[in-house]
């Protein structure tokens, strides 16, 4: 090799190797940057999940009137059958006492006349399969409600979604169920894998969003049915449906058409995230596409 | 790759290594930055073994020895030189191997574990599916001239005798 290009040869690796400490010191640059998006990134999923569960603690405010109604009717009402019951119970104290004392028949039977006992036996059994409602209902109530607010740690496991959807009526059946009947065509549906506390606040939520859509009343329509490896969820209300403007826009993050001050404008956007990221699914929302003629809000859940 | 080719081109010149690539029917553009097939590495040591007479693992564990003062001079960083031989071997793993990570994220590097037996004796256990133990002799070997450390090697057991790990048993005379 002749000294000018053994030259240029030393010189053309001397530049190379400088590319190389280069292209290090930048690859060194990004693994930092990296890392603090990582760690930023760790951190907004944190806080996503505090806000789900802020949303889903709003819901449960917002429904705390109808439920407080829903759990004050059968309590009062098993509670004055407590009171009759307790009448009833001294009653037949007082005719036991007759008869522990009694020294002749017609002294007892005249007690037991008195106190009217055929009438307390025939009231007795309704009396308590009434209040025995009455407090399973309560109990079915809480049951329910505890399962809609279960903390953002929802771990997967095998449902129905007839069934959650069942339940989340139940906890909204207080807040809706006068102005706003509910038409269900529950199909039969194979089992999913899935979070139901937050698909619970999924269909809560588009729900109550259903009811805000219809301010003087009307029907919503829930429609399930199986589809191949899926199983699909609709929603419809007869509201005036979203302005075709809103429709790309109503799963954005902090998108609200609300007052202010009304709505966090996050509700949307966490059961789109719950649905596509979570359960790996599709929410989608068409108008006039389902049962009701305003709003279809249609979601698609994968079987595995 | 083109730390080989500096060692074959000081120690046996630029034409040695243009046979040896031709032969290979390699082009032998090689960066810090690229990753390159085993094979490459494999074919070439074996045809300049082939040509030098200088049986395998002895080249291998030569690329090790050149490896190291070309290492130290490119990340002086990572060479502390108030250690000694046997601490700056135990850092390979948790310093130098996090550090090459940060930088080759799809870099094949080995695993290594460690048992601090004496103070002069250090047992290091040897983890690759690339069983380049030689080139880890090497590297010691390179890291004892830098140190100035006379010491001795034990390697047992071997992966290349079908062995889970090798066992590299560094003692210090």
């Amino acid at each position: 090799m002749s000294d000018e290009f053994e030259k240029a040869y030393h010189r053309e690796k001397a530049a190379r190797l400088e590319a190389e400490k280069l292209l290090e010191d930048s690859s060194r640059e990004l693994y930092f940057k990296n890392r603090e998006l990582e760690a930023a990134n760790e951190n907004l999923k944190r806080n996503q999940q505090q806000l789900v569960q802020q949303e889903k603690m709003a819901s449960v405010g917002f429904l705390a009137s109808g439920i407080a109604h829903e759990i004050n009717n059968p309590l009062g009402y098993s509670l004055s059958n407590m009171t009759v019951l307790k009448e009833y119970a001294d009653d037949l104290a007082v005719m036991m006492k007759a008869l522990d004392t009694a020294t002749d028949l017609d002294t007892v039977r005249d007690t037991i006349v008195d106190d009217n006992i055929q009438h307390i036996l025939a009231d007795l059994p309704d009396l308590l399969a009434e209040s025995i409602h009455g407090l399973e209902s309560v109990k079915q109530i809480v049951s329910d409600l505890r399962a809609f607010a279960r903390s953002g740690e929802d771990s997967a496991a095998t449902a129905n979604l007839n069934e959650i959807l069942q339940t989340t009526l139940n906890v909204l059946k207080g807040q809706i169920k006068h102005r706003y009947p509910v038409e269900t065509h529950l199909g039969v549906l194979p089992p999913v894998t899935c979070m139901a506390g937050k698909l619970s606040q999924v269909f809560a939520n588009i729900i109550i969003n259903a009811t805000q859509a219809m301010p003087d009343g009307g029907k919503v329509y829930i429609e399930t049915r199986a589809d191949g490896d899926h199983v699909i969820v609709e929603i419809s209300d007869d509201g005036p449906g979203i302005p075709e403007a809103h429709l790309t826009e109503v799963f954005s993050p902090f998108f609200t058409t609300k007052p202010v001050g009304e709505g966090t404008g996050l509700g949307l956007a966490i059961c789109y995230a719950i649905i596509t990221e979570d359960h790996r699914g599709s929410l989608s929302v068409t108008n006039g596409a389902g049962r009701g003629v305003g709003a279809n809000f249609k979601i698609t859940i994968p079987l595995c | 790759m083109n730390l080989l080719n500096e060692m074959v081109e000081q120690e046996m010149g630029l034409a040695a290594w243009n046979s040896a690539l031709a032969e290979a029917g390699l082009t032998g553009t090689y960066t810090a930055a690229g990753r390159y097939d085993d094979n490459e590495l494999l074919s070439l040591v074996s045809i300049i073994s082939r040509r030098s007479g200088i049986p395998e693992p002895a080249l291998i564990t030569a690329f090790g020895k050149f490896m190291f003062p070309a290492f130290k001079q490119r990340y002086p960083e990572l060479v502390d030189d108030e250690l000694g031989l046997l601490d700056f071997l135990a850092t390979i793993e948790d310093v130098i191997h996090v550090e090459v990570l940060k930088l080759y994220p799809d870099a094949s590097v080995p695993t290594f574990t460690y048992v601090r037996q004496a103070e002069n004796h250090l047992e290091m256990r040897y983890d690759s599916p690339r069983r380049l133990c030689a080139l880890a002799e090497g590297l010691i070997a390179g890291a004892a001239a830098h140190y100035n450390a006379v010491y001795d090697l034990h390697h047992s057991p071997c992966m290349h005798d079908g062995a889970a790990y090798c066992g590299l048993n560094v003692t210090i005379r």
